[in-house]
């Protein structure tokens, strides 16, 4: 876990962020702040509203209320792709490449229309997607079909089309999902590996193993609201947490006495 | 003779469209094509059918562009045919009241018009997605003749007083030219070179945006937009573009069809017609959506497909049964050959009725 | 003309739109599919019906049930062996096929009977009932009659019949509704089948108050897309919204604006797309009813 002591600007700054569906308030209030360098947990049952958030930081959704704001930038309005190329990348849930590129295509597309791809030709933009490509150890396969890859595979061209956007954040959705044992141990390490790198992780996640070993902090949301923030350690601990993911102490008896 | 020209333009095609071929032969055979169609018209006694397979080739070039590379699937595209052919008209007419000018001015503007209101109604269409935004597109397709004939805009008393003439507009016609001995005619040549042209623009187009950072974008737009637009590509921006080019591909073979034709008013019908919007659909499917020389391969074939029945079938009045074989062909391509041609050139599979009937069970419930 | 004979006008024709759109709502609404030859199932069944009629005599009204059945069969039989093969594909190819076969039913259609134009006039044809200044043609009146009678058989089978239930089923989800034992395939061409038989009674009633020729009916598509669009997917009593309030559109625009009826119809079509796309009672699908 590298812990550089962070200075006090924070890179993104998410203040009251309410958004509201037809009578559903997807999140209400959030606030929370992530410092450059840091790998930060977002975790909470389902339906507590991660992906959500994910969406007002991207630009996909518009808050209802509240500010976000990115090295000091109000992203609040902006579209998706002014955003994404002022610095911000993530990865989704639900992977789905451009099936009917190639994974090198794939990646390009980033590189060229990422933060960093302003400036950048196509044809650099390819040798960047050779790098990046290489970095999430994909390289071999880059001429094949992205739709020929396994989930594995398509993980991490998820991650290497991010990367390619050169972001100085980067949010990822539940990308432990769907994988198992060994895949899990290497996505970690690439995490760990895109953080060395200077980038700034925000990290949904189900799989504790990964978010107690990876991150320095947590914020926790449940029902759309934040219930609780701190090191790993200590919010895994809250009475609150528990009770969000595991019910009431009642309920929690009996799945005691039955573990 | 047109046959001849027609198998061999396929072929030499797809020998360049195939990936792995050798640069040499690659350049060899869009050369020789180049030059089998320049020369065309002193080897074949009639360029006619050329000339609407070219100019039916640029028009699908365009669809291609939002159709094939961006996805979305425009079904009104005669509408820009039409009104490139109007507009053009408008500006080229020898009638009192136009401007009468050449074919080099009048073209260019009426595609640039054209283009720009597509534009304006791409901002609004390309807002909707697949079906919704098909038929939207349908609607324009059904709304342009009348807006043509409004009179409140272009009536005797309107914003635009007879733009489109009062009654009847035609465009100039064109004599023959002499040149070194020999004898230009009007019909043979001129319109044919015209013709030649708006392919090749086609042609030129699709081929430098297809590896550009715009083609990439539509791609990107295609397979999975909302990925593409955090990935900072600005899909409205593109959409629109594309679909600006294709209306200014579409205006383009419309004017210089209208050109040919002379009389346009007459001929309307057969600017804003069903069978108009369907050809480019189909050439681009038979072809290959979202390839460079998909439209081009696609057009030869359909357009020899329909050379083969005339040749075989002089008895029958081809005409009234143009329809009935587009409508056919259609059907039989979106059933056993929905990716096109260009599937089997590009990844050396082989054309079997085995592939066919995969197709057609593919997506069986 | 008199305002109020216009709204009369505007309802009838209205009421009869709201027919005309239902069976491709449900198509839609059910198997997903925004059918293209919806159009020439109309045209079939008109052209059916004028045949009926000026063949053998037969009165449209006595002939429709012949008519409805005619279209069920070639509905139900065009769903089973073509449109089958392409109901898991993405939408554009469905809409490529069906708008292929609609343009080749047209194009069949214009060299059997020509571009003639023709209508059945029945005894009662140009007669209206007269109430006040107000004229009522009958043959609208049939056709409102009609209308509302099969709109509510259709509603009555889908909420109270095995088969009907069946098939909201399959609109709600396919995967669980064949797991129960629902034969997927049957519903499919016995929806479509009804959608056929729908526009096929339409197409009847057209015949009487309308001439017709083949190429006559392109813009039922996009009047019958339009109706669900503002109407809603998956709202029985949306179709009749919709359909009655095109209806209106059209009277008043036929009798101000003919020329630009069809730039009308497509600017709320495109208006409500933009504005508001599920529609004014729109929910998505049959199944939520």
């Amino acid at each position: 876990m590298s812990a550089e002591r962070t200075p006090s600007i924070p890179l993104l700054q998410v203040r009251d962020a309410t958004k509201q569906y037809a009578g559903v308030m997807a999140v209400q209030n959030i606030s929370f702040d992530l410092y450059p360098g840091e790998i930060v947990g977002l975790i909470g049952p389902n339906g507590a509203g991660k992906t959500t958030l994910i969406n007002l930081i991207t630009g996909t959704a518009v808050p209802t209320r509240g500010t976000i704001h990115f090295e000091g930038m109000r992203l609040n309005g902006l579209k998706p792709h002014t955003i994404s190329q002022k610095g911000i990348a993530r990865t989704f849930q639900i992977v789905r490449p451009f099936e009917n590129l190639t994974v090198l295509e794939n990646v390009a597309v980033g590189a060229m229309f990422g933060a960093g791809g302003r400036k950048r030709s196509v044809r650099e933009a390819f040798c960047k997607a050779e790098t990046v490509l290489d970095f999430v150890q994909l390289g071999g396969r880059q001429g094949d079909p992205a739709d020929s890859l396994t989930i594995a595979g398509r993980k991490r061209l998820e991650l290497a089309k991010a990367l390619a956007m050169e972001p100085k954040l980067l949010l990822l959705d539940e990308v432990m999902a769907g994988l198992h044992g060994a895949e899990i141990d290497a996505a970690t390490d690439l995490i760990r590996a895109i953080n060395q790198l200077g980038i700034t992780i925000l990290v949904v996640e189900h799989v504790m193993k990964v978010i107690m070993s990876v991150c320095q902090r947590l914020n926790v949301l449940d029902h759309g609201k934040k219930i609780a923030e701190g090191a790993p350690q200590e919010v895994t601990n809250n009475p609150a947490v528990i009770e969000a993911y595991l019910g009431k102490p009642r309920v929690r008896k009996v799945d005691q006495a039955h573990p | 003779m047109n046959l001849i020209i027609f198998g061999l333009g396929i072929v030499l095609a797809t020998l360049a469209a195939r990936p792995k071929i050798n640069p040499t032969i690659r350049r060899t055979a869009i050369a020789l094509q180049i030059g089998i169609f320049l020369i065309a018209p002193f080897i074949t006694n009639t360029t006619a059918v050329l000339f609407d397979a070219l100019t039916a080739m640029c028009i699908a070039y365009g669809w291609n562009f939002i159709g094939g590379y961006a996805g979305y699937a425009a079904f009104g595209n005669a509408a820009f045919l039409g009104l490139g052919a109007f507009v053009a008209a408008a500006f080229m007419s020898r009638q009192p009241g136009h401007p009468n000018w050449p074919w080099f001015v009048g073209i260019p503007l009426s595609v640039a018009i054209v283009a720009a209101v597509a534009g304006l109604l791409g901002l609004a269409l390309l807002r909707l997605r697949g079906q919704y935004f098909s038929i939207a597109t349908m609607g324009i397709f059904v709304a342009m003749p009348e807006v043509v004939n409004w009179d409140a805009f272009f009536g005797p008393h309107g914003v635009i007083p007879n733009f489109f003439g009062s009654g009847s507009l035609n465009f100039p016609l064109v004599r023959d030219a002499h040149v070194l001995g020999l004898t230009l005619t009007a019909d043979q040549h001129l319109f044919y070179y015209l013709g030649l042209s708006t392919a090749l623009t086609g042609l030129g187009l699709t081929a430098l945006l297809s590896r550009s950072k715009f083609g990439y974008s539509l791609v990107a737009i295609r397979e999975n937009e909302e990925a593409a637009e955090v990935m900072g590509v600005n899909a409205t921006t593109s959409k629109v573009a594309a679909y600006m080019l294709s209306a200014a591909l579409a205006a383009l073979g419309g004017a210089v069809l209208g050109y040919k034709l002379t009389n346009i008013t007459t001929e309307a019908e057969a600017f804003f017609s069903v069978a108009n919007n369907l050809q480019m659909i189909i050439i681009c499917l038979i072809g290959g959506i979202g390839t460079v020389w998909g439209p081009w391969i696609g057009a030869f074939v359909l357009f020899g497909i329909q050379e083969l029945l005339r040749t075989f079938s002089s008895n029958l009045n081809f005409l009234e049964w143009q329809a009935v074989v587009f409508g056919t062909v259609f059907i039989l391509v979106v059933l056993f050959l929905p990716r096109g041609l260009m599937l089997f050139i590009r990844s050396g599979e082989r054309l079997t009725w085995r592939s066919f009937v995969k197709s057609l069970l593919k997506y069986r419930v | 003309m008199d305002f109020v004979q216009h709204i009369i006008n505007g309802l009838l024709q209205g009421s009869m739109l709201a027919l005309m759109a239902l069976g491709f709502s449900l198509v839609w609404g059910i198997l997903h599919i925004v059918n293209l030859s919806h159009a020439a199932t109309i045209m079939l069944a008109a052209f059916l019906t004028y045949f009926l009629w000026s063949g053998l005599g037969l009165d449209p009204l006595l002939s429709l049930p012949i008519t409805m059945a005619a279209l069920f069969i070639f509905g139900f039989l065009l769903q089973k062996y073509v449109i089958n093969f392409v109901m898991k594909a993405p939408p554009l190819t469905t809409f490529l096929l069906t708008y292929g076969i609609e343009t080749l039913l047209v194009s069949l259609a214009l060299r059997a009977w020509t571009a003639d134009m023709r209508q059945s006039k029945p005894g009662y044809a140009n007669t209206s009932l007269v109430i006040g200044n107000l004229q009522l043609p009958y043959t609208q009146l049939a056709g409102i009659v009609v209308s509302f009678g099969l709109t509510l058989l259709v509603y009555l089978y889908l909420d109270h019949t095995k088969a009907g239930r069946a098939i909201r089923a399959v609109a709600m989800d396919r995967v669980a509704a064949r797991l129960m034992g629902v034969n997927i395939s049957h519903i499919y061409a016995l929806t479509f089948g009804i959608g056929a038989a729908l526009a096929g009674a339409y197409g009847a009633l057209l015949s009487t108050t309308n001439a017709f020729a083949p190429n006559s009916f392109s813009i039922y598509n996009i009047l019958a897309f339009s109706i669900v669009v503002l109407g809603g997917l998956g709202s029985i009593p949306g179709v009749l919204m919709g359909g009655v309030t095109f209806g209106l559109v059209y009277e008043f625009a036929g009798t101000y604006l003919l020329s630009q009826r069809d730039v009308i119809i497509f600017g709320i079509l495109i208006l409500v797309l933009v504005v508001k796309p599920t529609g004014l009672l729109g929910r998505e699908g049959y199944g939520g009813q």
